[in-house]
């Protein structure tokens, strides 16, 4: 698990081998941005663009159109297995991107590491990885999400599929976002008013935080998500058309009656398409998801096996499992050197289904976030330029910070993600200013905040080298994979025709055959050890069929014996099958 | 032109319905003398039979019956949703509707003839018995005969005891051990029934041969003289097809399409038979659609066997209690069905009976917010009737078979040759002993059972308004009155939507050309006209999420400027449209 500095400097080095590769994505110049939309770098691609580079790997990798997303468009994924050996039989990884469909730079990320995986199959190790696992990855799990990034107005928004009538009004839909100022993107709205909760942050008057009672501090600002009040109720944006998202709508941890949820677990047919897809492939041992949420940089909660309440099963990783998780974060964490953690609630999710339904060991993955650690003496000094309304006590901070009075106040994470932005002169464009706009329903407001997808697109400079680290952390997952084996088969003649039968089934691998949520859930089928007797033999003493549930991981065993009477045959076999570790067979001669 | 005209008169001939002489029929007999349709309901159908019976019906009563596919069961089996309103009263959507099916589980076949029944019963009394009319012009029935057809013609077809068959029909590995369906029960002597195994081990067994009746074994119980008994039970009638060492573990299918429903779904290992995910079978998904399409079903009711019970949900402890403005619905249906069920005990299904995580019904209540039941047909108290306490304990099946039914339903214990066992004696009750009752009780069943449902739809909603009252409140402002009134037990909406903000809420409203509404609401004090939770916009169209109770009124108030002709309408969802015209001089 340990790996040495010179992991690092690999890093490095892959990294400048994969700038070529990555050309097409990370250097593409600002002047190719589309003219209607804010300055933004794109490495992120559009789904056709996707699927054309992804049908352009030829050979290497095999296509796999699994469904169609609700506006229609194809879901595919790739398998890239070595020429050694038949792929259905090795255990497999599926890479998954962007099932919240807001992360398009990893549905980048993921079909690059496709790429890289067919370009590099000679490699040493990439070849010992595909010549013992399977890879499935899919690159864009939601795609009609996803096209949301290249639209004439961006807009971050996961939700794709049912809608809800969120107001209460006895319409669906009739209040959504839109781009009121057209500038090209949905951004926030702000409007002072008397029920507002928010103020201006007083550390970093572009960040807004919660007015705090306890302390005295009144609310200035409503704050909503920018568009109209087309229904006249006093709310903005409060009723799109579209509720239900791809990422909310497995069955896991599924909430009820919540707008997010959909109208039942798999009702949205991305949802359906990726749980069919794994079901299919009851080889898949592990997945990895890139998206918002992570499970690797932050332990995630940990339940006993039987941790039940009233018949319930409590969520969260079962604690056997969630020992060999931490292993993997402290891997990843030397690998990557990612420290931030991921975002977004757990329910209904994929990773969650994966793990907690199907038993499937499943490492989410959040690649990149604006930094938090940005020290304050690094940013210029930044005031907002002033507006057409008349500032107001406690809305807007004078030219300097007063530092005496702030200094005891901890930075909001917002405010340190300006000071990032504010340090780097390519990024502004992750915050629109704040500037007055006359609503057609409100009257004067403010437009302005984080631009969508600000979090999302890592910065151009750095595409290549976080690809790289992600990468390299993929190829390591193959060696840990269970692979059983008959380590023993062997026959003892005891005189006449029988015979006496040894055998040593072991799991030499660092994961167990299953992990205590498969375990649990019953969902992997149990090893097959068959012995084989035919026509010539007969059995006296012994099983014939094993099913073996549990096997530990490294040097884990399971031993059987057998008496058979064998009058004419020279050897007996002895099969052993699995669902997602491999197959073996042994034969035992026997010796007169 | 000539064939025009007579087709016409055939139509117009097929349309009229031809009520009974009056004189003839006797009172309380359901059809009169002779129904237009003859079904004989002492017996069970199979699948075809079902759907030719309800086809009959449609093309006796093609006015108030129509038929659509929805969907097809993992065999192909068409899944039909059969109609029944009266469409000149209005379209079938505009109406509450009941929605009634049966036979989830392949074995619970009774619930199939009850639901043609309620469609038969309702369409040969239309027109005869007043609120039978009523209910086929006012509200609209959707009839699913069988919700497992596969499993259905299975239980018919091929040998099962009365409890085989419950799953539908697509391969599952019961057993872990990789392969599908590879070790069921075996009919080993070619009789049709799977029945039970039994082997002569002196000495050796725990059970011993009843003393009055050797077709019964008992127990033997533990005592300091070492006795045991002779005999030993093995099992369902078969043998170890895969050789694993397990009799029938892994048999056609193997889980259960009424733990598909995505209501408190749990995966397998804490619900057993609910599949890899929610509605993952075709013939739950397709109802499921359905019922999300039709937001008017203002009742459900799902028939199982058996036991003689009215169940409702919650289906599981943890889910909490359910409201208790429905439960006293719920109280009052359930009483209701003991009355009209005698042997059937109203139960709440976790608490009476065992957990249930994704259940139809419950689905359909806690998802949809709708009232619904499931009635587990037939009792065996039902054997004996009040005499059911001196004719109880395991002697009583074979004492009704006996003396009921000439000793029809059980096959006699026969010696066979086991390949494992040996000498063994298979013999035991067949397949619809037990479960389903016997055919000269089959109609009573479908008949109590069905007016249950008929029962449970004449309780939908049903709006009235029941006064509007207009009065001067100078200035040239006057006040409208209006007292909407549900003279039904179900409320137009049931407190659970309300709560979960399941459907759309209620719309009261009030418009006229020359009136101009200056501000309405509903009223909280009968006495205190200005004591209104007004609206603080469109106060000309009202929202409610709490709809009208049962039995009960909303007043609104709506303050105006203007004179000429107005009207005041109620909206929703599970009753029809109720309107009055008001006005103002």
């Amino acid at each position: 698990m340990h790996h040495s500095r010179a992991a690092a400097a690999r890093a490095l080095a892959l990294a400048a081998l994969c700038v070529p590769l990555l050309a097409q994505d990370a250097a593409q110049p600002d002047a190719q941005a589309s003219p209607a939309s804010a300055v933004q770098p794109v490495s992120s691609a559009p789904h056709a663009e996707l699927l054309t580079r992804a049908k352009a790997l030829g050979a290497g990798a095999t296509w796999i159109p699994y469904g169609r997303s609700r506006q229609g468009r194809e879901l595919f994924a790739l398998r890239i297995a070595g020429a050694a050996g038949k792929a259905d039989e090795l255990p497999a990884i599926l890479v998954v991107a962007n099932v919240d469909g807001t992360q398009p730079w990893t549905s980048a990320l993921a079909l690059q590491h496709a790429e890289q995986l067919v370009a590099r199959a000679a490699e040493p190790t990439v070849s010992a990885l595909l010549d013992t696992t399977c890879i499935y990855v899919v690159p864009c799990a939601n795609p009609d999400a996803h096209e949301r990034r290249f639209a004439a107005v961006q807009h971050e928004r996961e939700a794709t599929g049912t809608g809800v009538d969120n107001d209460r009004d006895g319409r669906s839909g009739e209040d959504p976002a839109s781009d009121v100022n057209g500038d090209g993107r949905i951004t926030q709205l702000r409007v002072r008013d008397p029920r507002g909760e928010w103020i201006a942050d007083p550390l970093d008057e572009r960040a807004l935080v919660k007015a705090d009672k306890t302390k005295g501090e009144r609310g200035v600002w409503r704050v909503w998500t920018e568009g109209r009040d087309l229904d006249r109720d006093e709310r903005v944006a409060e009723d799109e058309p579209l509720d239900a998202c791809v990422n909310r709508n497995f069955p896991a941890e599924w909430k009820e009656l919540a707008p997010e949820s959909g109208a039942f677990p798999t009702d949205e047919p991305e949802t359906l398409a990726l749980c069919e897809f794994v079901l299919q492939r009851p080889q898949i041992a592990l997945v990895v998801t890139y998206g918002a949420f992570d499970n690797l940089v932050d332990k995630p909660k940990s339940v006993a096996a039987d941790a039940l309440q009233k018949r319930v099963p409590q969520a969260g990783v079962v604690e056997a499992d969630a020992v060999l998780l931490a292993e993997y974060g402290k891997r990843y964490a030397e690998l990557t050197g990612v420290k931030h953690k991921g975002r977004g609630g757990d329910a209904g999710s994929w990773q969650t289904w994966a793990y907690a339904h199907r038993g499937l060991w499943s490492l989410a993955i959040n690649p990149w976030d604006i930094p938090l650690d940005t020290p304050e003496k690094a940013a210029e000094a930044k005031t907002e330029p002033k507006t057409e309304t008349k500032s107001e006590e406690g809305a807007a901070a004078p030219a300097k910070p007063e530092k005496d009075k702030k200094d005891k106040r901890e930075p909001s994470e917002d405010v340190k993600r300006l000071r990032w932005i504010d340090a780097n002169s390519e990024e502004t464009w992750r915050f629109v200013p704040w500037s007055a706009f006359e609503h057609p329903e409100l009257g004067p407001c403010e437009i302005g905040g984080f631009a969508p997808f600000a979090r999302n697109e890592p910065p151009a400079a750095r595409s290549a080298e976080l690809a790289a680290a992600q990468f390299e952390f993929l190829l390591t997952l193959g060696a840990d994979l269970p692979r059983v084996r008959i380590e023993e088969f062997t026959a003892k003649p005891l005189g006449g025709d029988l015979h006496e039968l040894r055998a040593r089934v072991v799991n030499p691998s660092r994961l167990p055959l299953q992990n205590a949520s498969a375990l649990r859930t019953e969902a992997v089928r149990p090893a097959r050890l068959d012995l084989e007797l035919g026509a010539g033999a007969s059995l006296v003493a012994g099983e014939r069929l094993h099913l073996i549930r549990a096997l530990d991981g490294s040097g884990g065993r399971f031993e059987a014996r057998w008496l058979v009477r064998a009058a004419s045959l020279a050897e007996l076999r002895l099969k052993l099958s699995t669902q997602h570790a491999g197959s073996d067979a042994r034969v035992a001669e026997l010796a007169r | 032109m000539n064939t025009l005209l007579l087709s016409l008169a055939l139509l117009s001939a097929q349309a009229a319905p031809a009520t009974p002489a009056p004189d003839k029929s006797f009172s309380g007999l359901a059809a009169g003398a002779a129904p237009r349709v003859e079904i004989a309901w002492n017996r069970l159908y199979d699948y075809d039979e079902i759907h030719a019976h309800l086809d009959r019906l449609v093309a006796r009563y093609p006015q108030f019956l129509s038929m659509q596919v929805i969907g097809h069961s993992v065999e192909n089996r068409e899944m039909r949703v059969y109609t029944l309103t009266n469409p000149a009263t209005g379209a079938h959507d505009t109406k509450p509707a009941m929605w009634v099916d049966g036979n989830i589980h392949g074995n619970e076949v009774q619930g199939g003839e009850a639901v043609v029944y309620v469609a038969w019963y309702l369409l040969e009394n239309y027109g005869s018995v007043p609120r039978v009319t009523e209910l086929v012009d006012g509200a609209t029935f959707y009839l699913c005969p069988m919700l497992n057809p596969d499993g259905r013609a299975s239980w018919f077809r091929d040998a099962h005891n009365a409890s085989s068959s419950r799953s539908g029909r697509q391969p599952f590995d019961d057993d872990g051990d990789g392969l599908y369906d590879e070790d069921g029960p075996d009919d080993l002597d070619g009789d049709g029934s799977i029945t039970q195994m039994r082997k002569y081990t002196p000495g050796v067994g725990n059970l011993r041969l009843n003393p009055d009746d050797p077709r019964l074994m008992d127990p033997v119980p533990p005592n300091e003289r070492g006795i045991r008994g002779d005999w030993t039970m093995l099992g369902s009638e078969g043998f170890d097809n895969d050789g694993d060492g397990r009799n029938n573990e892994d048999a056609v299918g193997g889980y259960d399409m009424n733990r598909a429903w995505p209501s408190g779904w749990q995966p397998e290992w804490i619900q057993g038979g609910a599949g890899p995910y929610p509605l993952y079978w075709p013939e739950t998904r397709c109802v499921a659609r359905f019922w999300i399409a039709h937001p008017n079903i203002a009742g459900v009711q799902s028939y199982h066997n058996a036991g003689g019970m009215i169940l409702r949900g919650p289906g599981y402890e943890a889910f909490g209690e359910y409201p208790r403005e429905d439960v006293a619905v719920y109280d009052e249906l359930g009483r209701d069905g003991e009355a009209m069920l005698p042997y059937y005990r109203y139960m709440i299904i976790w608490k009476d009976l065992y957990s249930v995580f994704g259940g139809s019904v419950t689905y359909a209540y806690e998802s949809l917010g709708v009232i619904s039941f499931t009635n587990e047909l037939w009792n065996t108290d039902q054997m004996f009737g009040d005499h059911a306490a001196q004719n109880s304990g395991r002697g009583a099946n074979h004492k009704f078979d006996d003396r009921l039914l000439m000793g029809a339903g059980f096959t006699p214990w026969r010696k066979y040759n086991h390949p494992l066992y040996g000498e063994v004696e298979i013999g035991g009750f067949k397949k619809d002993v037990g479960r389903v009752p016997p055919s000269f009780l089959i109609e009573e069943m479908t008949h109590r059972n069905a007016l249950f449902a008929i029962r449970h739809a004449e309780t939908m909603p049903k709006v009235a308004i029941v006064s509007t009252v207009v009065s001067d409140l100078g200035g040239g402002l006057r006040a409208i009155d209006v007292e909407f009134r549900n003279e039904r037990i179900i409320p137009t909406r049931t407190a659970r939507a309300a709560q979960k903000g399941i459907g759309k809420p209620d719309l009261f409203t009030l418009e006229g050309a020359g009136v101009e509404v200056l501000a309405g609401g509903f009223r909280t004090d009968r006495f205190r006209p200005e004591r209104l939770d007004f609206a603080e916009r469109e106060p000309a169209s009202l929202r409610s999420e709490r709809g009208i109770p049962g039995r009960g009124e909303v007043r609104v108030r709506w303050i105006v400027r203007g004179r000429g002709e107005a009207t005041v309408r109620w909206q929703g969802e599970k009753a029809r449209t109720a309107s009055a015209p008001v006005k103002l001089p």
